[in-house]
């Protein structure tokens, strides 16, 4: 699942058509605090990195900036009044132009040359890294103003993120492409065969995926041991006994 | 091979390192970003190794704690006293599946430390109590790394100027200077094709290898070859017989320093790890055996993979240069 992060509204609203069975759209409302709020409700209590192993944090949105224009992809995130940073781990080859970002609590008026500001990123990624690695947590950020923000309106955001709409969705399709669900095979009937115990269970599990890698047919190797004939515990592992000893002597 | 780096993360405070303005030179195609501390990125949490390992990071930095530290007691000291390793760098430009390297850090990105001289000022404080044996290739590969970094010229020149250090340079890249003195010894680690093939990925062909390992005996170079570890494969008796008959053919023994013999073996804590960036590899799905704390192979693998080896070795005439890890 991708999750989309966006602030405002009007940063999301040219983006609402990308919304899928696989990709949502959430507003977490200004500053760190409604964004940090937002990922803790997005992934609620009990889940583990394991269980969104196969998810995607994107934080999308506007920012300050004294001299840098454009959409960019943030390497780099301080959170001002915290003094921490973050790292996003660039391993995609985007084509976008790279900048770090410092989130503050208030618009920044005087911004430094070289920099992006923004109010949200550092807490989303203080929030998603808890369950989300560094490479699936992506920031891009686009200037909407140099600390001036008279000029800033719901307009003009919405036709800013609709000018990047299309570099956006190439991203998007990257990163669909990228994941690819680790496929963990089911060994319950063996289980069941040998009548097994939470450990011999992770026997199994260990034989078979050995077996795979040797190119080797580890069902074939567990029937030829007796697994059907099993009858109790004892027996079933003797017969994972049986087929360690062959694949651990296939020279 | 010359690693190519997409992102240089740099410390603040490794800035004005001469080993920094050139890597910074050297790689000038590579995105910078400014750091407050190496574990900052090198220590984050989840990170998708096997994602890295395509775009591999650098992280140069300033190593303000311990530099050599004693060796592992599963580590050969080959006699040699007072066994250490120095920390030059973390992590590998190479990919083994087996490393552990990939079980200790959870992360492909290399960490190059650039304040050299406080690493010789370290060596020399261990030298004042005698002889050293030190291994300067030990969580990195410093040949591989030596189209990168400087660090092997710098331990070199060090240990030429300090005969009471036995320096170890351990790789399994294709180096192409070296130097003949007695305390230098160039270890090659060398494996039968079809372990480089399927398990260390990014490392030159056991004939590149060879070519090397023959350059640095006609250089004078004092020469280790590190058949280890030997790994579990299908069939490894034909394998490793036919491997052993090459090097047999192919390097002139008798000018070898020692040889070392050991099969794979891994502290129990990496071994999730490991299968976690490499879930399809033999090498380390393999049901090991539990011993005092690290995965082995059984006794009887381990027996007769050192058998073929050793067996084959002794005959030739050279059982007096092995060093075997049981």
């Amino acid at each position: 699942m991708i999750h989309v992060f966006s602030a405002i509204e009007c940063e999301a609203a040219p983006l609402r058509h990308l919304v899928s069975d696989d990709l949502e759209i959430i507003i977490t409302g200004i500053g760190k605090i409604n964004a940090a709020f937002a990922v803790g409700r997005t992934f609620p209590n009990g889940l583990s990195r394991n269980d969104l192993k196969n998810d995607v944090v994107i934080n999308i949105g506007t920012c300050g900036s004294d001299d840098l224009h454009g959409l960019f992809l943030v390497n780099k995130i301080t959170d001002d009044a915290a003094g921490k940073d973050y790292y996003p781990d660039i391993l995609r080859v985007t084509g976008l132009p790279e900048a770090s970002l410092i989130t503050v609590d208030r618009v920044k008026t005087d911004p430094e040359p070289g920099c992006l500001y923004d109010m949200e990123a550092s807490a989303i990624y203080h929030a998603g890294s808890k369950l989300i690695s560094p490479d699936r947590m992506i920031f891009l950020k686009m200037v909407s103003d140099n600390g001036d923000v008279a000029g800033v309106t719901e307009a003009s955001v919405n036709a800013l993120v609709e000018s990047y709409v299309p570099k956006i969705k190439e991203l998007i399709t990257m990163i669909r492409d990228g994941i690819s669900p680790l496929s963990v095979k089911s060994n319950e009937d063996l289980y069941d065969l040998l009548k097994a115990s939470a450990s011999m269970k992770v026997q199994i599990d260990e034989l078979m995926r050995f077996a795979e890698s040797m190119g080797v047919d580890g069902r074939k190797l567990f029937d030829e041991a007796g697994a059907s004939e099993v009858t109790s515990r004892a027996g079933g592992k003797e017969v994972t006994a049986r087929v360690r000893s062959v694949l651990t002597h296939l020279s | 091979m010359c690693a190519a780096f997409s992102h240089i993360y740099l410390e603040s405070r490794a800035e004005d390192y001469p080993e920094t303005k050139r890597l910074l030179e050297k790689f000038s195609d590579s995105t910078v970003v400014s750091i407050r501390h190496y574990k900052d990125v090198f220590n984050r949490p989840a990170q998708d190794s096997r994602l890295q390992n395509g775009s591999k990071s650098l992280i140069l930095a300033v190593n303000d704690g311990k530099k050599i530290f004693d060796a592992s007691p599963v580590c050969q000291d080959f006699g040699m006293g007072k066994f250490y390793y120095a920390e030059s760098a973390m992590n590998c430009v190479f990919s083994c599946d087996y490393c552990f390297l990939k079980g200790m850090y959870g992360t492909s990105n290399v960490v190059i430390f650039v304040n050299q001289e406080d690493y010789l000022k370290e060596c020399e404080e261990k030298l004042k109590e005698g002889p050293v044996y030190l291994c300067a290739s030990f969580d990195t590969d410093l040949g591989a790394l030596s189209k990168v970094s400087g660090w092997m010229n710098v331990w070199e020149g060090f240990a030429s100027t300090h005969p009471d250090l036995a320096l170890e340079l351990r790789t399994k890249s294709v180096v192409d200077s070296f130097r003949n003195d007695p305390n230098i010894i160039y270890a090659f680690t060398l494996s039968p094709d079809e372990v480089i093939d399927q398990f260390e990925k990014m490392t030159p062909s056991l004939d590149a290898r060879i070519a090397c390992v023959n350059q640095a005996i006609a250089k004078g170079a004092q020469v280790r070859l590190c058949f280890d570890p030997l790994i579990y494969i299908k069939n490894f008796e034909l394998c490793y017989n036919r491997f052993v008959d090459k090097i047999l053919q192919s390097i002139d023994l008798t000018r070898v320093r020692d040889i070392s013999i050991g099969t794979f073996r891994i502290s129990s804590d990496y071994l999730p790890n490991l299968r976690k960036a490499c879930p399809d590899s033999s090498a380390v799905l393999f049901p090991f055996d539990r011993e005092d704390g690290f995965c082995v192979y059984p006794a009887d693998v381990r027996s007769r993979l050192i058998g073929i080896i050793k067996n084959e070795l002794e005959k030739a005439g050279y059982g007096n240069k092995l060093y075997i890890i049981p």
